[in-house]
């Protein structure tokens, strides 16, 4: 679409003057550009959606568009990106909501409730958990993992060894120091909190190993 | 990738500016063109006098995401400090407060702060607007002092990975507008010292009516009320690659390069009809 219609159509949509079939154009268009740059990862009904949402902003926004008007290029320049970032947001949403629902599939039916309730802070939260907690998984071999449990609960998790003595998994531990040290390292290059390290490990790496104990140890496959 | 990582992709996607917008036929039914009868635009005043706690956007942004500040300071020396918010809130780190805002989510960027003259405040952002959205609470505005203030951790634990790249990339966003300011300030300067030098001109302008003018195409409107310069380049002209210039006797001072836009405003204390007339050049660049 030339940008001077666009500019047209739209400044008829802000002063309510818009017709049946240039409203239809617009709301095409619109749609259009979006089905373009989201192929793929939309369906019908968001496009509308979106679309139907980026329009009640314009409204909303309709002093700044109408200080644009001056200038049609630019104008449909910024309605694009603007869309585009509506599009953004709703992928940024969808994003959270997958994770919600996975986070259900594996019975952590809190993490719902709190985007509901807008918990944000407790979401950065949850964000950067699981960010170490990738980073643990992408550094740590599996079969070195038992050696952060040991120092997580040493008696706890001594099981991990079978039927090894405690000097023997001492040893072994001792020897294996440098696995955790190069962890460490790379949590120093996130930058984290200590108060995130200490969240990380009463956590998710408690996690980890209840998982890793429910396999290996024999009190718990019995 | 990470959530983070993936967060942060969808970021730098958002700054992107759209250019050349792509279409595909779609079937889709729109809604009923009456269910938007009801909405009500806000009303967006631009900012006049800054207060701390406003919430302002400069308008437009150089880059596809919006430039919302909050005014959080003005020192004794007449400067103003900004604090830059931006609506990931995912990627934020110890020094951002998290913080709702007319139904969204924010951040606000405590270690991203830079000062602005007080004095004429909304001029000091060129040709861009600057809008008022509304005004944090006292409440968040204590919640970011004490983050500012090193009283209290802000909302993210990690600083580092996808964050750190955030704020490298937040940084240039604000550089970028700030060395944009700086720049329009100098071009003022300049443009002030070339009215200065050439006074005889400059002191007609006290009796001088004419505020308007045309040469090589560029028309000018001197509006004395805003003390702007708006130059106004013939249809023919818009989109090409030009320099407007002035030059009298051997000086020289550009007022604007590059792709001519439909409109161009100037800050411009000693406008002198004569001398424009006489000293206004246009050339390809």
């Amino acid at each position: 679409m030339e940008a001077e219609k666009l500019r047209d159509l739209l400044r008829a949509f802000f002063e309510r003057t818009i017709d049946r079939k240039d409203y239809d154009s617009l709301f095409r268009y619109l749609a259009g550009i979006l089905k373009k740059k989201g192929a793929g990862s939309l369906n019908y009904g968001e496009v509308g959606e979106i679309v139907r949402d980026f329009m009640i902003k314009l409204l909303d926004n309709r002093d700044k568009f109408l200080s644009m008007m001056d200038d049609p290029t630019k104008l449909r320049a910024y309605i694009g990106t603007a869309l585009k970032n509506s599009l953004v947001d709703h992928l940024k949403k969808k994003k959270r909501i997958r994770e919600v629902l996975e986070a259900d599939l594996r019975g952590e039916d809190n993490r719902e409730s709190l985007v509901e309730k807008g918990e944000k802070s407790q979401l950065v939260k949850n964000y950067e958990l699981t960010e170490i907690e990738e980073v643990f998984r992408k550094e740590v071999k599996p079969e070195n993992v038992k050696y952060f449990c040991y120092l997580l609960d040493s008696k706890r998790y001594k099981c991990l060894w079978g039927d090894k003595s405690t000097d023997a998994i001492y040893q072994d531990v001792s020897r294996k120091r440098r696995v955790v040290e190069e962890f460490g390292r790379k949590l120093r290059d996130l930058r984290i909190s200590d108060e995130l390290v200490r969240e990380f490990i009463n956590t998710k790496l408690s996690e980890i190993c209840e998982d890793l104990r429910s396999k290996l140890c024999k009190e718990e496959k019995g | 990738m990470t959530p983070l990582e993936e967060i942060l992709e969808l970021y730098r996607e958002a700054l992107k500016v759209e250019d050349v917008l792509e279409y595909e036929d779609v079937d889709i039914e729109p809604p009923d063109i009456d269910s938007f009868k009801n909405i009500e635009p806000k009303e967006i005043k631009e900012i006049e006098v800054p207060e701390e706690g406003d919430i302002i956007e400069v308008f437009p942004s150089p880059d596809g995401l919006g430039m919302i500040f909050l005014i959080f300071r003005i020192y004794k020396n007449g400067y103003v400090e900004l604090l830059p918010m931006s609506k990931f809130w995912e990627l934020a780190t110890p020094e951002d407060v998290l913080i709702q805002f007319e139904g969204e989510t924010y951040i606000v960027q405590t270690d991203l702060g830079f000062e602005v003259p007080e004095e004429d405040f909304p001029k000091r952002f060129g040709n861009r607007k600057v809008f008022l959205l509304g005004k944090l609470t006292p409440e968040q505005m204590k919640e970011v002092e004490d983050v500012y203030e090193g009283r209290k951790k802000g909302t993210g634990g990690m600083w580092g990975g996808p964050k750190e790249e955030f704020k490298t990339l937040e940084s240039r966003r604000y550089f970028s507008l700030f060395a944009q300011m700086i720049k329009e300030e100098e071009k003022l300067l300049e443009l002030s010292a070339f009215f200065e030098k050439h006074r005889e001109y400059a002191l007609a302008a006290a009796g001088e009516e004419k505020t308007w003018g045309e040469k090589e195409g560029i028309r000018w409107f001197y509006d004395s009320e805003e003390k702007r310069l708006i130059l106004t380049p013939e249809e023919n002209l818009v989109g090409k690659r030009k320099r407007i210039l002035l030059e009298a006797d051997g000086d020289k001072v550009v007022l604007f390069e590059g792709e001519l836009p439909k409109k161009i405003e100037i800050p411009l204390e000693n406008y002198s009809h004569s001398l424009l007339e006489r000293s206004l050049r246009v050339e390809d660049v």
